[in-house]
């Protein structure tokens, strides 16, 4: 026990030393600090919406007034922020430049005379009478030019230069060419187009009270945390695994293990990589917390679905977590006994770190249906339930003995690792060349008088 | 201590690569572990460090099952065993903690042995910063750190250039005086012969000779004798010898400068000192062979491949 706490004490030196692991952890806590505090002394109002400036009243983005927008309802209230040219060829004249201004404020409009030379226009810049037009003004407007070719109220054909993934232009169009087609069709038959829109436009004062958990709030910071165990387990694992073959390589271990027991050289260096990593995660999540909740008049609590993370969530993260953890470096830990070089070590923890990934990514992929059976599965399964279980504590429905079933489980398969691992470990430690295969490591491992 | 390995064997998977290993060695003295490469010396030293669990065999400390812990052990590997990119003083202390040592106690005593070993101003430094002979007086130092009652010494001599290998022999000396059980493993004989009273050599897993050196020189040059001459070379001598006593004396083996001669008969050594005088042979060496343990060496482990 003794010797291993002087491992442990060395190999968790070896890790908050390091100028990279010093480094990263206040690097990250003081940017969090710093982003977290910048409410609190700049207005940032303008940079992150829904963030009410201090003693500033919102700004609501209210459509230009423009003629025939008004006299058609509903259409004053769409209003697109894009910045380029807009080419109309409208033959019957049933939707109108004045129109088209009016749901694109801050584009230049401009009118073909025919389809072919709006498709010029929108694919040079310039054609026949639109000849030295510009296109925008703006830096963002450069380049930017689309046309739309009208049929009629009910059909129309989009020309764009390049179109953006972003791309919002044609859905603006069509919502207020819909309210155009509308404010037509009732006049038709002599309804009141105001009160059908007025109707239509109503919006239910609702408040939604979540008794239990709100998924839809835990989502980021589930997320958020299941990323933080990912990215420890292959940094903290496969640094076991280095440092293992480390050892093996420069020959340190031929008098590691003549001076301590196998047992304590690979529990000292997988606690002391668990212990490291936590204290990285907690520095660096806890100086989140900290300076939000100094900060939180500041931000008005809008961050408070990220930052108020429940205390069973937590703990679940660092139970589930630091097992989980465990479970993968011990792993780590013999794979990297069973090779002799440290360039070497990810060939072998290749089938491991795909294990992980997988499970990584079928939880994120099963996230949005966390009562469901894939994530059921998923956490009980030991190398998958510290990221399954996880996920069904902080966004699903779970029963506390299934908690505790897989708890169980994961920690019998800890020490299934932990006593097969040692083993494995004390073989493998003192054999050089070639990588050996786990199947050779198990089998030798089980033979009496290693 | 007296330290008997008694009838080890030791099999990986099928194959057994110790068949029986035997010797004995006692504090105070030094035992010359020999063996070519591949015979099995480092796998007798894990055996005895514990560090392999033997097939069958026991290792014995004064008639008590031999438990390692339970004794203070200084293990210098054939390879470095340290980590380069650490700093001198820092791995000592911790490898020492590790043999039990307190944290204050191994630090001075770490600084005593990298001042005797005259690397002292390397205590801060990065291992790897440091000449190949610096390394191996670290890895010497970091042996005799905790102040063993028996050291195992792995080819300790290599890479020293022959004043580092002076300051080397001063230390194992002064450690034999100290009453240590020293196992001394080298292919360097010379070393071998300076120190160790005692020797084992292993061949291909067993033991193929072992005993007390001086012993064994004389019972490998028992009825033998050396004889050179100034007026004759060494291929003629051998002619002048089987002409001359032919019945009495035969040619063992012809060196460069001299005959190493087996006697045929019971009075053959003193019968042909005495008619030697009477030949025209003008003797530059004769007397009693007495053979280097090189030559045992390569008489017992240089057979086949």
């Amino acid at each position: 026990m003794k010797q291993f706490g002087i491992v442990w004490k060395h190999e968790f030196f070896n890790h908050v030393r390091t100028k990279s692991y010093v480094g990263i952890t206040l690097g990250f806590a003081l940017l969090f600090v710093v982003l977290l505090s910048l409410p609190s002394f700049f207005d940032l109002s303008g940079v992150i919406p829904g963030l009410s400036g201090s003693g500033k009243t919102e700004e609501t983005k209210i459509a230009p007034d423009a003629g025939s927008m008004e006299a058609v309802p509903g259409a004053a209230n769409i209003s697109s922020d894009y910045e380029g040219a807009i080419c109309l060829y409208d033959p019957a004249g049933q939707v109108g430049t004045e129109f088209l201004s009016g749901i694109f404020p801050r584009a230049e409009v401009v009118e073909a005379g025919s389809e072919e030379e709006l498709k010029q226009f929108v694919e040079t810049g310039t054609a026949g009478s639109l000849e030295g037009k510009e296109s925008g003004s703006s830096e963002e407007a450069e380049g930017k030019r689309c046309g739309f070719a009208v049929e009629s109220l009910l059909q129309y054909r989009y020309y764009v230069k390049n179109r953006s993934f972003s791309d919002s232009v044609s859905t603006v169009f069509e919502t207020g060419i819909s309210y155009l087609y509308r404010n037509i069709e009732l006049q038709k038959i002599g309804a009141d187009a105001n009160l059908v829109e007025s109707i239509y436009a109503i919006s239910p004062v609702s408040e939604t009270i979540v008794l239990g958990k709100d998924s839809i709030s835990n989502f980021l910071y589930t997320y958020l945390l299941i990323f933080v165990l990912y990215f420890m387990v292959l940094l903290y694992g496969n640094s076991v695994a280095v440092s293992v073959a480390q050892e093996k390589s420069n020959r340190a271990m031929e008098v590691l293990v003549t001076s301590t027991s196998s047992n304590s050289l690979i529990f000292g260096k997988v606690l002391a990589g668990a212990a490291a990593g936590f204290l990285q995660t907690g520095v660096m999540i806890g100086a989140a917390l900290i300076s939000y909740s100094i900060n939180r008049e500041a931000w008005g609590g809008m961050l408070d679905f990220v930052f108020h993370i429940p205390g069973a969530v937590l703990l679940a993260f660092a139970v589930f977590g630091v097992l989980g953890y465990i479970l993968y470096a011990f792993c780590y830990g013999v794979l990297g006994a069973l090779v002799s070089k440290t360039e070497d070590v990810s060939r072998t923890s290749g089938p491991l770190m795909f294990v992980f990934i997988a499970s990584f990514l079928l939880t994120m992929f099963n996230l949005q249906n966390s009562d469901g059976m894939m994530m059921k599965v998923l956490s009980f399964i030991p190398f998958t339930s510290p990221n399954g279980m996880f996920v069904r504590v902080a966004m699903g429905n779970v029963a506390f003995w299934e908690v505790a079933l897989s708890l169980a489980l994961l920690l019998g398969t800890i020490m299934v690792a932990a006593v097969g691992g040692a083993k494995i470990y004390r073989m493998g430690t003192l054999m050089y060349g070639n990588p050996i295969k786990l199947s050779r490591a198990l089998k030798m491992s089980r033979e009496k008088n290693q | 201590m007296k330290l008997e390995v008694k009838e080890i064997r030791k099999s990986f998977g099928d194959t057994e690569v110790l068949h029986g290993i035997s010797f004995r060695v006692e504090s105070g003295k030094a035992l010359g572990l020999l063996g070519r490469n591949g015979a099995g010396k480092t796998t007798t030293i894990r055996v005895l460090m514990d560090v392999f669990h033997p097939n069958a065999g026991c290792v014995l400390a004064d008639g008590k099952p031999f438990i390692p812990k339970e004794h203070k052990i200084g293990y210098l590997p054939e390879e470095r065993g340290l980590y380069p990119q650490k700093k001198v003083l820092e791995q000592m202390v911790y490898l020492a903690m590790l043999r039990g040592m307190g944290a204050k106690e191994a630090k001075k005593s770490g600084k005593e042995w990298l001042e005797r070993l005259e690397i002292g101003e390397y205590a801060d430094r990065k291992l790897e910063t440091l000449s190949k002979g610096n390394q191996q007086k670290v890895q010497l130092a970091q042996t005799l750190i905790c102040d063993p009652d028996m050291i195992i010494l792995d080819e300790p001599f290599s890479g020293l250039d022959p004043v580092n290998a002076q300051i080397l022999k001063d230390v194992v000396r002064e450690q034999i005086a100290l009453g240590k059980l020293v196992i001394f493993s080298s292919h360097q004989m010379s070393y071998v012969e300076e120190f160790c009273e005692e020797i084992a050599i292993i061949n291909h897993g067993e033991i193929v000779l072992a005993g007390n050196l001086k012993d064994i020189k004389q019972e490998a040059g028992k009825d033998r004798l050396i004889l050179s001459a100034l007026n004759y070379e060494a291929e003629k001598l051998a002619e002048k010898v089987k002409t001359e006593f032919g019945g009495l004396i035969r040619v063992e083996q012809v060196k460069k400068d001299a005959l190493i001669l087996e006697g045929l008969c019971e009075n053959a050594k003193k019968r042909f000192f005495s008619a030697l005088a009477d030949t025209d042979i003008d003797v530059a060496q004769a007397g009693i062979y007495e053979p280097s343990l090189n030559d045992i060496f390569v008489a017992k482990a240089g057979g086949e491949e």
